[in-house]
């Protein structure tokens, strides 16, 4: 974790070249860690299945499944597939409360999504479980092993998978974790380095853009001056104060409290500066 | 007589027998209020909220009245009929598809000034380290057996930001959406009594004394390009924080070219004044008893104290992490203000600094993390709902 948090950090405080080599590392090693995220953490059933349904066909030879809790009753969903990318099956399983024992009289309700995200196209059907699922059988309880035929117009659907323990969930999503942090980090590093660079990209806009546009100095350079620090810190009290969705504390720092911090805050700063 | 029995069978008195957890659900309501009113924790919400409650709760019966009650109103497969919606399930309507949350961020931007931020661009990592904790609450729920988007709908409770949450919990777990939502304002309201112990656990009274230079000045040229490149920036990178991270930078623009002034007041005013109040009530209103009174919402909120505190405790770590490398100090304090709990966890930074040094202003420090927290927050949950839709 420490090594992912240090590449922004050691970005900013770098030369440039370093920090654009930095922040190629980072982007790749998000690709990387993405490309993680479908791994084989889980386990994996076998499946059997051409598939012809709503005009798309398509083989599947894995298939895993995942139990939700859900207030009518578990909802068990198996997910069919060949590789990541192409067209792929859902079935979703909805099971009446208290079952351990499946069969198809257990189910609720029983419904096929198929998608194909090739070109984003997808479908749900809603079916009767009782006529459609030819056979269906395993243990929610104990071994959560699932397997099951199902018998529909053109297409009979073989498999055999097991259910995944919670603890094997979250650590198979761990990479996509990992690649959040590390997409929010990069955001805000190169955010950050954008805001550093600003002043310049100012000074390169500056004859293009009309005169008398706010105050100058980019203080970058040192040009801080008294009256800037005051606005500085009048817009904070502004926001602190403002009646904003988060607004109202304990502390109850209302609107002239903060004004009297903001006051505060400006002549602090000013001795500061004159101290300088 | 009949007629007068009827009547009574219909009253909110007989049909309580049918949800008695509804009393409860109306204590919480009453508990709500009390805060606000009394109290003063975070009244512009949780007085809204904690009325909806009480207005979600009143046993009804079966008369449609609750914002549950829609008429197939935007559900597929379903056949719209507008006399069986009921006016909540309309109000509701900005809730569950995440319309008001984007509204809400569009007055943010227009309130925010993100002239300490622009001039100490490094204090933006704060707000980056303080999202940590949203991931890994995530996989706590993960662990607990909730769904990968439910579970990524509660880890956004770390973020401290009441409409990213109901943003992300509207697109990828809509039957959490209260529980969430409430446990969301609920920890923000309680800022200030969750993050100090975890700020002194975590500092040494030296480091609670380090002063931080002041700021420079910032142009305004610099405030205007900034939502610009910013929005430009953060959209291309993760596009699925295009609706709040573009509200708010639009509504900085608003405030910062200072040619639109009307549209920035009514923006950061009346606009984010109705839609909080038809947020809050909204949010209040779902959680009817028997939607909300569930073992899962217990977890929620037992998971929402999980994310926000290792938010904090994230934020005040990297910190000193980047103490390690800076000639200036940092002063750790203000890395809590990483949550994106908007103006109050850099207000309790700042109470925290001054009990030790009272003439150690950080209140302006802190609203670096604090507003770059937004953006990091909205970031996460782009990223989460991207891969989890």
């Amino acid at each position: 974790m420490a090594n992912f948090t240090a590449i922004p950090l050691l970005a900013a405080a770098s030369g440039p070249a370093v920090r654009s080599l930095m922040i190629a590392a980072v982007i790749t090693l998000s690709i990387f860690l993405t490309g993680c995220g479908v791994g084989s953490a889980i386990p994996q059933g076998t499946a059997d299945v051409t598939l012809k349904l709503q005009g798309m066909a398509a083989d599947f030879d894995k298939c895993s499944a995942t139990l939700l809790k859900k207030k009518d009753g578990p909802e068990l969903s198996i997910n069919f597939f060949k590789t990541s990318n192409g067209p792929s099956l859902s079935l979703n399983l909805a099971v009446k409360p208290g079952v351990e024992s499946l069969d198809p009289s257990a189910l609720r309700s029983f419904s096929i999504k198929t998608q194909d995200l090739s070109d984003n196209d997808q479908a749900i059907t809603k079916m009767d479980p009782r006529s459609e699922i030819r056979s269906l059988s395993g243990r929610l309880a104990a071994e959560k092993k699932v397997k099951g035929r199902l018998v529909h117009e053109g297409y009979d659907l073989a498999f055999e998978t097991v259910i995944p323990t919670r603890l094997q969930i979250a650590r198979h999503n761990i990479p996509l974790a990992l690649t959040g942090i590390v997409i929010v980090f990069t955001v805000l590093s190169l955010l950050a380095l954008t805001i550093k660079i600003l002043p310049k990209i100012v000074d390169l806009t500056e004859p293009w853009l009309p005169q008398g546009h706010g105050h100058h100095g980019h203080g970058g350079h040192g040009g801080a001056s008294k009256g800037a620090a005051a606005a500085a810190a009048a817009g904070v009290a502004a926001v602190a104060g403002a009646g904003s969705v988060m607004a109202g504390t304990p502390f109850g720092t209302d609107a002239a409290e903060d004004q009297r911090v903001a006051a505060a805050i400006a002549a602090v700063m000013h001795k500061q500066r004159q101290g300088q | 007589m009949d007629i007068f029995f009827d009547f009574l069978q219909s009253t909110g008195f007989a049909n309580l027998f049918d949800e008695p957890l509804s009393l409860l659900m109306i204590c919480v309501g009453l508990f709500f209020i009390a805060l606000a009113i009394i109290k003063n924790y975070e009244p512009l919400l949780l007085l809204p909220i904690g009325f909806g409650i009480l207005v979600g709760n009143i046993p009804f019966g079966d008369m449609g009245l609750g914002v549950y009650d829609n008429g197939g109103l935007g559900e597929a497969g379903e056949d719209f009929i507008p006399g069986n919606a009921s006016v909540l399930s309309y109000l509701y309507f900005g809730v569950r598809y995440g319309i008001y949350p984007p509204l809400i961020f569009l007055g943010i931007g227009a309130m925010t000034d993100f002239t300490t931020l622009l001039s100490n661009p490094k204090l933006m990592l704060l707000g980056a380290a303080a999202q940590i904790g949203i991931f890994i609450t995530f996989l706590g729920a993960l662990w607990l057996g909730f769904g990968a988007p439910q579970a990524a709908a509660i880890g956004i409770i770390g973020g401290a930001d009441g409409p990213t949450a109901i943003f992300l919990s509207a697109k990828l777990a809509p039957e959490l959406l209260g529980p969430i939502a409430i446990a969301a304002y609920s920890y923000m309201a309680l800022v200030p009594v969750i993050q100090p112990p975890i700020m002194y656990a975590l500092t040494t009274k030296k480091e609670r004394l380090i002063r931080m230079a002041p700021p420079r000045e910032v142009s305004q040229r610099e405030k205007i390009l900034f939502p610009l490149i910013g929005f430009l920036l953060v959209a291309f990178i993760a596009p699925g924080a295009l609706p709040l991270v573009g509200m708010l930078f639009f509504g900085n623009l608003l405030k910062e070219s200072t040619v639109t002034e009307r549209l920035a007041n009514t923006a950061r005013n009346s606009l984010i004044d109705i839609v909080t109040i038809l947020l809050g009530f909204t949010v209040g209103a779902s959680t009817q008893s028997g939607v909300f009174l569930t073992t899962d919402s217990l977890k929620i909120f037992g998971l929402g104290a999980v994310a926000f505190g290792v938010a904090t405790a994230c934020g005040l770590l990297f910190a000193k992490f980047m103490n390690l490398f800076l000639k200036e100090k940092l002063n750790p304090l203000i890395g809590a203000a990483g949550v994106s709990a908007v103006p109050d966890s850099a207000r309790v930074v700042h109470h925290v600094g001054q009990t030790e040094d009272p003439d150690n202003y950080l209140l302006m420090h802190a609203m670096a993390p604090n507003v770059a927290g937004v953006i990091g927050s909205a970031i996460a949950a782009g990223v989460l709902w991207s891969y989890l839709s």
